[in-house]
């Protein structure tokens, strides 16, 4: 079952400009909850925005019966989310979709994030530094001020690499381009990653150049969430190679097979 | 539970084949997949009806996205009637709807009169299927639905055509993108439909201002939710003066207030759309709340209260 949770928040913190981290607590979604899978959250009881917003999971505390979300403020309805203070009730949904497959024999694993892209990939990366994989983790961002990981995750187990455009902290470039390089040095049994479009297509292109499986998580406006409205549709491989067809980002992702997802209508 | 009439019924040719519901509330085509979806998260022996998502005889792709913008108060949509085709709804999807006690309406699509025939004969042996509504207003296709549904000749022709090809109870889904839609009820009926819904999607269109170009990636789509309310509500009114077949209510119903006035408006039923993606329990607040607000009333029968607000002096 999905569950339909009027929960309370616990913290709602900027961690940097404009990004925040909630807190909420939510015990049967944080007992259920895979890396990889989101909320759909109400944000309003108003009719505008009308949507719910669908984030996905950055941690969650069995213990504590807690999960949080990793967002940035970019309109109207993270806007809202941000005014949410320790003690509201918010409305939550979840968990829903697919989750990042960590099949056992993925024993040496990079997990690559581009900006919020970064948010449902540590709880991936915990989860396979407890489960006993070597961890390369590599967040990129546009500056040093803007890494939104990294810094915490110095202590997890995982090797963390940094990524900046304008070079103020690690490599200077695209998070790709330091997989890239990484790649030509160790191999690795699986790629995750999450972020901007042009990063997700790289990343398809390397798993095909170095014939590494990689999976990558999608975005696309939803409506319901659950699969039955069919709005946020990616375009993915079929028949073999020989066709396309819609898969729904909701529920048969938002994790898909990089290779399987065509990025150019 | 209280002693109130809640059981909504729509005949058919086939005084056997009659439409049952136990309460007056259904979930809009389109809005609620095949019902798998939602039964993740309610029982949907509850609903009144489930109008599972628009079926054509192929397999249909749909719309490349984006297909879903919002709007003030409301979304465009332009999905393009993405759905299994006839066989994978029968083969996939039928199996489970037929375990349920809430009977299931078919909504069917075509871009010829033949196919909208073929579909309904198909269905018509069917086990499992209740009724059929009769899409003629999609605005989101290229060819057909939309194009059936907004001129009085064709629409008399498809709903003619379906009617020869089922004794099902047939529902006509009109478009609100006409001149007059009582005109099109009446068109409907004449036409041996046992009832209308009404109404689908306002075509409209939405821009991104700094790329100068639609947002959809269809350019038009169909504008549903809270923001349509008030002009849904007065199309249902129309009709209901117009037509002596059962109206089924539909257009940014959100909440029991809002079904409440679509039943006074005329609406022997709603339909619920938009609202469940927002929140996927408003069907079964929207069923307490009409009984509840009935009780309130003295209301035994919603029989009563369907129509009530053109009877009363103003």
């Amino acid at each position: 079952m999905i569950i339909d949770d009027n929960a309370r928040v616990i913290t709602n913190k900027m961690i940097i400009p404009a990004h925040y981290v909630m807190e909420i607590h939510s015990p049967d979604i944080a007992l259920k909850a895979l890396p990889g899978q989101f909320l759909h959250i109400k944000v309003t009881n108003n009719t505008s925005p009308l949507l719910r917003r669908p984030i996905s999971i950055h941690m969650r505390d069995r213990e504590k019966g807690s999960i949080s979300i990793l967002y940035r403020v970019v309109g109207t309805g993270t806007q809202l989310l941000s005014h949410y203070k320790p003690g509201d009730r918010i409305n939550i949904i979840g968990p829903l979709g697919n989750c990042f497959p960590l099949a056992a024999e993925f024993k040496r694993i990079a997990v690559v994030g581009g900006g919020i892209g970064t948010a449902p990939l540590l709880f991936l990366a915990l989860e396979a530094v407890n489960s006993g994989r070597d961890v390369l983790y590599i967040e990129g961002a546009r500056c040093r001020d803007a890494l939104l990981l990294s810094e915490h995750l110095g202590n997890s187990g995982c090797r963390v690499m940094v990524a900046t455009d304008d070079g103020s902290l690690g490599y200077r470039g695209f998070p790709t381009e330091l997989l890239k390089s990484r790649l030509e040095r160790e191999s690795f049994d699986a790629v995750y990653a999450c972020g901007p479009k042009p990063m997700l297509k790289g990343i398809k292109k390397l798993s095909l150049e170095y014939r590494t499986p990689a999976f990558i998580s999608l975005e696309e406006r939803m409506g319901c969430g659950i699969g039955a409205c069919l709005s946020c549709v990616c375009k993915v491989i079929a028949d073999g190679g020989r066709g396309a067809e819609y898969r729904k980002v909701c529920t048969d992702g938002p994790v898909f097979p990089a290779e399987a997802v065509m990025f150019d209508e | 539970m209280s002693d109130i009439i809640f059981e909504v019924r729509i005949k058919g040719p086939d005084p056997k084949r009659e439409l049952i519901m136990k309460n007056p509330v259904m979930t809009a085509s389109g809005t609620f997949g095949f019902g798998r979806e939602y039964s993740r998260l309610y029982d949907l022996n509850r609903l009144g009806a489930i109008t599972v998502k628009g079926i054509t005889i192929e397999p249909r792709r749909g719309n490349p996205p984006p297909r879903l913008i919002e709007t003030p108060s409301g979304i465009l949509n332009s999905i393009g009637l993405q759905n299994p085709g006839l066989e994978g709804f029968i083969g996939d999807e039928l199996p489970y709807l037929r375990r349920l006690s809430t009977p299931v309406i078919v909504n069917i699509s075509g871009n010829t009169i033949e196919e909208y025939a073929f579909l309904a004969s198909e269905l018509d042996r069917v086990e499992g299927v209740s009724a059929l509504e009769v899409n003629v207003s999609c605005p989101n296709v290229k060819e057909g639905c939309m194009a059936f549904g907004i001129k009085k000749d064709s629409l008399f022709s498809v709903v003619s055509a379906v009617r020869k090809s089922t004794t099902l109870p047939v529902i006509v889904k009109l478009s609100p993108n006409v001149r007059d839609i009582a005109e099109m009820a009446e068109t409907a009926e004449n036409a041996g439909a046992d009832a209308v819904s009404l109404v689908n999607t306002f075509l409209g269109m939405a821009i991104d201002i700094d790329r100068k170009k639609p947002l959809l990636a269809n350019t038009f789509g169909g504008l549903s939710g809270p923001a349509i309310k008030p002009i849904a509500l007065r199309m249902v009114w129309e009709v209901y003066e117009r037509v002596d077949i059962p109206v089924i209510g539909m257009g940014g119903i959100m909440n029991w207030k809002d079904a409440v006035e679509f039943i006074l408006a005329g609406a022997a039923s709603v339909a619920v759309g938009t609202a469940n993606f927002v929140n996927p329990t408003a069907p079964l607040e929207i069923i307490d709340g009409i009984e509840n607000y009935m009780i309130r009333e003295g209301i035994n029968d919603i029989r009563e209260l369907i129509g009530l607000g053109h009877r009363l002096p103003a």
